[in-house]
């Protein structure tokens, strides 16, 4: 069926180029030693409307690759190693306005999550504003006619179903932690700039 | 861009790291001195990229995955809320049924 997650975060008492800064380079942080290798794929800068060709976004797009981590009560033909991510990122700079989309492109029939976040910067009140939407959607019962015996009997408990509300359950406390890394990250180049600057 | 620690992040690929690790050093500086100012019209780096794009997808293509072309050409939506609308991606939980009803 799917399910959805949002939610609302501040991160306080920071510049937007700080932010913008830290938040393309969040890897590798304490928070995310799942995280196995980060590859860019491509990068273009995109005109932006209005402006006369004269400004641009930055959009660009990396390949994640990290380690799995879904609940015991799967069947161990689940139980999934490491699973790829495609991130697309469009950065804004003259409304300063940071896009970001995440999707995983493998193990698609098992689960599927589409993670969109909206980053806006509030120079009155010096933080940025994160607002965060994710889609998870698991194939598993949904499909066409359900032949083999493993899909009638994924289908008879709810399979589907029970890893889209795990997901959802757990996002909340994943995403914690995914912003706790970017905050890291923040407070690491303030400090890594004082030290050079001195 | 991607990583800036001590220990950076692996690449998938381990033989595009050096590649990396110049397309980085020289995006890193240009992003935060030129682009996040709004000062830039053109990406500097971009030759550099193309070498480490090179290494990555014969990689890629190594270990049986898509080329890089078609992540470029299929996956990827130049304005994200255009993406949402196309797709229809609904992020409504009440239009959803919630999980008795199908």
């Amino acid at each position: 069926m799917g399910l959805t997650y949002e939610d609302e975060h501040i991160y306080d008492n920071t510049t937007f180029s700080d932010f913008a800064f830290s938040m393309i380079n969040r890897y590798p942080n304490p928070q995310a030693l799942h995280i196995k290798s980060v590859d860019i794929l491509s990068t273009s800068l995109v005109a932006i409307s209005g402006t006369n060709n004269t400004q641009h976004k930055l959009k660009f797009t990396r390949l994640i690759r990290k380690l799995g981590s879904l609940p015991r009560w799967t069947p161990s033909i689940l139980r999934i190693s490491d699973s790829f991510i495609l991130e697309t990122i469009i950065v804004n700079p003259v409304d300063k306005v940071i896009c970001s989309r995440q999707q995983n492109i493998d193990h698609l029939n098992f689960l599927k999550v589409i993670e969109i976040n909206n980053y806006k910067y509030n120079a009155d009140k010096k933080e940025v504003k994160q607002n965060t939407k994710v889609e998870f959607i698991s194939n598993i019962e949904h499909g066409v006619k359900a032949k083999t015996m493993w899909e009638r009997l994924s289908s008879r408990v709810h399979l589907g179903n029970k890893i889209e509300r795990f997901c959802v359950n757990s996002y909340h406390k994943r995403i914690m932690k995914s912003r706790e890394g970017i905050k890291w990250k923040i407070e690491y180049f303030k400090l890594k700039n004082g030290l050079t600057s001195l | 861009m991607g990583s800036n620690l001590s220990a950076p992040v692996p690449v998938f690929a381990k033989e595009c790291t050096k590649l990396n690790e110049k397309f980085n050093d020289c995006s890193d500086k240009w992003y935060k001195g030129e682009f996040l100012k709004g000062e830039s019209t053109e990406n500097p780096c971009s030759f550099l990229f193309q070498e480490f794009a090179q290494c990555v997808n014969v990689a890629l293509l190594l270990k049986d995955f898509k080329s890089i072309e078609e992540f470029q050409e299929g996956d990827l939506p130049d304005d994200i809320n255009e993406f949402i609308q196309e797709n229809d991606i609904k992020f409504d939980i009440a239009d959803r049924g919630g999980f008795d009803k199908k």
